[in-house]
């Protein structure tokens, strides 16, 4: 929030983007109906507001990582000249099912595999060559909740497809505090 | 002696009360029904449904017809052939517990946060399924700017 008034601040837009069963929104969470509300959303800020796609940045935390990773990589199908601008992952993860395996360990690995809100990331950024312009990863280094050991596998692939990519581990940053430096 | 059950709505009349001494006119009474004119039955709706029944006109697609032998039932179900995933439904259950902590609980109301911050507008954009979603965006004037998108939801687990 606050992030998004000091973008305002700087002369930038802000959007700020609510999901299905969160903030007076209709429905329950899903992954694809969240990829397909981002998706509206996108549409929108390109045919209503005549916003063009490389000037669009996406900042995403967390959960919201996977939500515009996947987006982007639904994306490529359908529109595959478009290209945004700058894409800032904070504290994202490789995969909900690899998340869910170090997290919660009793659970074993049948029951894992029945997830269909699967939110691959790995599998996701592998898509996004030339749909970025740039992907930045920041990672606090003690997040005990999603290990920095996520956002450098993420980085590794986006090298490995020749996206142009950053790294940055902020040493004494936990899952949420982390937000509030950047 | 055999007894018709009759649907209630044609048991009510449209006025029946005992004629009081000195009063005129023809009350319907439930013994005198052939006087009335205005009921469901005589109504000229009910008319054009006898002509059109509603069952020859919508077919009902849902119904599908299963022999008894597909049937499930307790008699004819195999206890070798018998999966634990026919009984228990781990997918089902598991998603459902698990949502509870991906999704946190809608604490994050963005109504909230953003009541004080009025260069935020509320836009209701519409999916292609009809689902109606919720966004607020601030623009600058300049043609210069850049927009940022904010996905900011965080993962409890």
């Amino acid at each position: 929030m606050q992030q998004a008034q000091e973008e305002f601040a700087r002369g930038n837009n802000a959007c700020l983007v609510s999901y299905r069963g969160y903030s007076g929104n209709d429905g329950t969470p899903s992954q694809d109906g969240i990829i397909r509300d981002t998706n509206a959303v996108i549409n929108y800020l390109i045919n209503n507001q005549n916003l063009k796609t490389d000037t669009i940045d996406f900042v995403a935390h967390s959960l919201g990582s996977a939500v515009v990773l996947n987006t982007l990589a639904h994306r490529t199908g359908n529109n595959p000249s478009e290209c945004f601008g700058e894409l800032k992952l904070i504290a994202p993860f490789k995969s909900m099912q690899g998340l869910i395996k170090n997290k919660l360990k009793f659970i074993p690995q049948f029951v894992i595999n029945y997830l269909t809100n699967s939110w691959n990331n790995l599998e996701a950024i592998k898509k996004l060559k030339n749909k970025v312009y740039k992907i930045n990863l920041v990672h606090g280094k003690n997040d005990s909740l999603i290990p920095y050991e996520h956002s450098v596998a993420l980085h590794q692939e986006a090298l490995k497809i020749g996206c142009q990519a950053g790294l940055e581990i902020i040493d004494g940053k936990n899952h949420n505090d982390i937000v509030g430096i950047l | 002696m055999s007894i018709a059950i009759i649907p209630r709505v044609l048991e009510r009349v449209p006025y029946t009360r005992v004629p009081q001494e000195g009063e005129q006119g023809v009350y319907a009474t439930p013994t005198n029904r052939s006087d009335r004119t205005n009921t469901v039955k005589n109504s000229p709706k009910n008319e054009v449904l006898r002509r059109n029944p509603l069952n020859k006109n919508f077919k009902d697609h849902s119904a599908q017809f299963i022999p008894p032998e597909q049937l499930t039932t307790k008699s004819n179900i195999d206890p070798e052939k018998i999966k634990f995933t026919d009984i228990f439904k781990p997918k089902l259950l598991f998603e459902k517990f698990l949502n509870k902590f991906l999704y946190p609980a809608r604490k994050h109301d963005l109504l909230k946060l953003l009541k004080p911050a009025k260069p935020f507008e509320e836009h209701k954009i519409q999916t292609n399924n009809g689902h109606v979603i919720r966004t607020w965006l601030a623009l600058n004037p300049s043609p210069q700017a850049r927009t940022k998108v904010f996905f900011m939801v965080t993962l409890q687990i």
